[in-house]
């Protein structure tokens, strides 16, 4: 229990004009931790997460991140081409969309590959190998490797978008609703995943999405956002079993069970 | 040795914001303590707060006042005041918790549902999973079902993975939400002496059960909850 957050957010404050996206929000993130943050449509919480991914400046607050070579860094303060290099080495972010997180152009394999040339990998027959293997790890066939994500469903996609992230094994994953636009069936295949990958690669998650069941499976901990402003937080069974704040109640009553 | 769980002065209420503030009590300052090796069966009428108390000692709920200590190898945690971060260890290391219904996740085979928590600490996984299937066989889940999801299993299959999963993993404190309620006689039995073997082996044991054939068989002692006002039925 010694251990100190891989994250701390303090304070991180979002306008677009006159209105606060995002308020005064600070929030920790634990080694090995999946963080849910749920909230209805606008309570802010994508915004959160792209100020947080570096894809948004923030008006106010820090985002202190403890780097893989024990250095703590505000993310909000890098140099923009010190953020990118850490975003591009020891974090990830998957998109609810996987077009805005994939290239389209280029084949499975490449997509997989892209982030490890990055890093300076450029062995070809390694980097083929690592490819088939993580289209393996996300149960995409071999012989697609050379297909480009065009002609993938869209499950298929959202599962080699993950692929691409995690190959890098990154320490931090932001996820922006990664389940969104799939059918029920390929969301359950897709959080089966989830849960395994990060067990076994023990990445720390954070998960924004409106399914509170998406959040019940996959997250330790929750937040819920209303309004640009954090509600209520929580181990997240007991968030949901025993809501406290009336906004809390109001959503988690407001499910159907089946 | 100190109690492996002790509560003093344990209160729990629900304000129902959504029905005009209406506040319910569930539970009125409970004291109990649960020794080591010790097997509690709470007893009371439906509302008396039996499985709240529970929940409380899981941290599934969240106390509003009073102590609620749990030995976890030497320290002592108070689950009423603990970080999600405590809850979540104690959870992987001390406690284990036997709910009425077993809450499926899609897709994944019921030996690795069991195998599950064994996995969170580090087990190996071909022994986790060995130490899962020898669980499952003992509670007469035929083998062919191992590979499949216990979503679609009937209510007492499920329970009896429920109970796997917790008895495979052996935790020093057991929580035991009517864990023979939709069992026939002779899984009950197997039930009944997980529950005698863990006690004696030193377990510390906190149990509702309705059936007195089980309650005979492994109570130590039994600890009755005054109704406090009712309770919602759960949503």
């Amino acid at each position: 229990m010694s251990e100190t957050p891989i994250l701390e957010v303090r304070g991180l404050t979002k306008r677009f004009g006159a209105r606060a996206a995002v308020r005064d929000v600070s929030l920790e993130l634990w080694p090995g931790e999946v963080l849910g943050i749920v909230g209805e449509s606008g309570s802010g919480k994508t915004t959160l997460l792209n100020c947080l991914g570096g894809r948004m400046p923030a008006d106010a607050g820090e985002v202190l991140y403890h780097t893989g070579d024990g250095r703590e860094v505000d993310m909000l303060a890098l140099s923009e081409a010190d953020r990118r290099r850490l975003l591009r080495t020891e974090w990830g972010f998957v998109h609810q969309n996987p077009r805005d997180g994939l290239r389209p152009d280029v084949s499975a394999g490449g997509n997989v590959g892209e982030r490890l040339m990055a890093l300076g990998q450029r062995h070809y027959g390694n980097l083929r190998d690592t490819a088939l293997d993580w289209l393996k790890q996300v149960e995409i066939d071999a012989d697609r490797v050379d297909d480009k994500p065009r002609a993938f469903s869209g499950g298929m996609q959202q599962r080699l978008q993950i692929a691409r992230n995690l190959v890098t094994h990154p320490r931090v994953v932001l996820m922006d609703e990664p389940t969104g636009g799939l059918d029920v069936s390929v969301q359950a295949r897709l959080l089966d995943l989830l849960r395994r990958l990060v067990r076994d690669v023990g990445v720390s998650v954070i998960i924004v999405t409106h399914d509170l069941g998406v959040a019940r499976l996959l997250a330790d901990r929750l937040i819920v956002m209303r309004e640009g402003g954090l509600v209520e937080s929580g181990l997240t069974d007991r968030l949901l079993d025993d809501p406290r704040e009336p906004y809390t109640q109001l959503l988690v009553s407001s499910v159907l069970t089946v | 040795m100190s109690p492996a769980i002790s509560i003093r002065g344990l209160r729990k209420s629900f304000t129902l914001h959504l029905r005009g503030g209406v506040r319910l009590d569930a539970l009125r300052g409970v004291d109990l303590d649960v020794q080591a090796g010790e097997c509690v069966v709470l007893r009371g009428p439906s509302g008396a707060g039996k499985s709240s108390l529970m929940r409380c000692v899981y941290g599934n709920y969240g106390a509003d006042s009073g102590s609620l200590l749990i030995r976890d190898s030497g320290a002592e945690i108070d689950m009423a005041s603990a970080s999600p971060r405590q809850v979540t260890a104690l959870r992987r290391d001390t406690i284990g918790y036997v709910s009425q219904f077993l809450r499926v996740i899609p897709r994944v085979s019921t030996r690795d549902v069991v195998a599950e928590p064994m996995l969170a600490r580090g087990v190996a996984p071909d022994t986790a999973r060995g130490r899962a299937e020898a669980m499952l066989a003992r509670l007469n889940i035929p083998s062919r079902l191992f590979d499949l999801p216990p979503a679609t299993f009937s209510g007492g299959e499920q329970q009896r993975v429920n109970i796997a999963r917790v008895f495979a993993a052996g935790f020093p404190i057991l929580l035991l939400d009517e864990p023979t309620a939709s069992l026939d006689d002779a899984n009950r039995a197997v039930v009944i002496a997980l529950i005698r073997e863990a006690r004696d082996s030193g377990a510390a044991i906190l149990a509702i059960l309705h059936d007195p054939v089980a309650r005979e068989a492994v109570a130590s002692r039994v600890f009755e909850l005054e109704p406090g006002t009712s309770l919602p039925e759960a949503a």
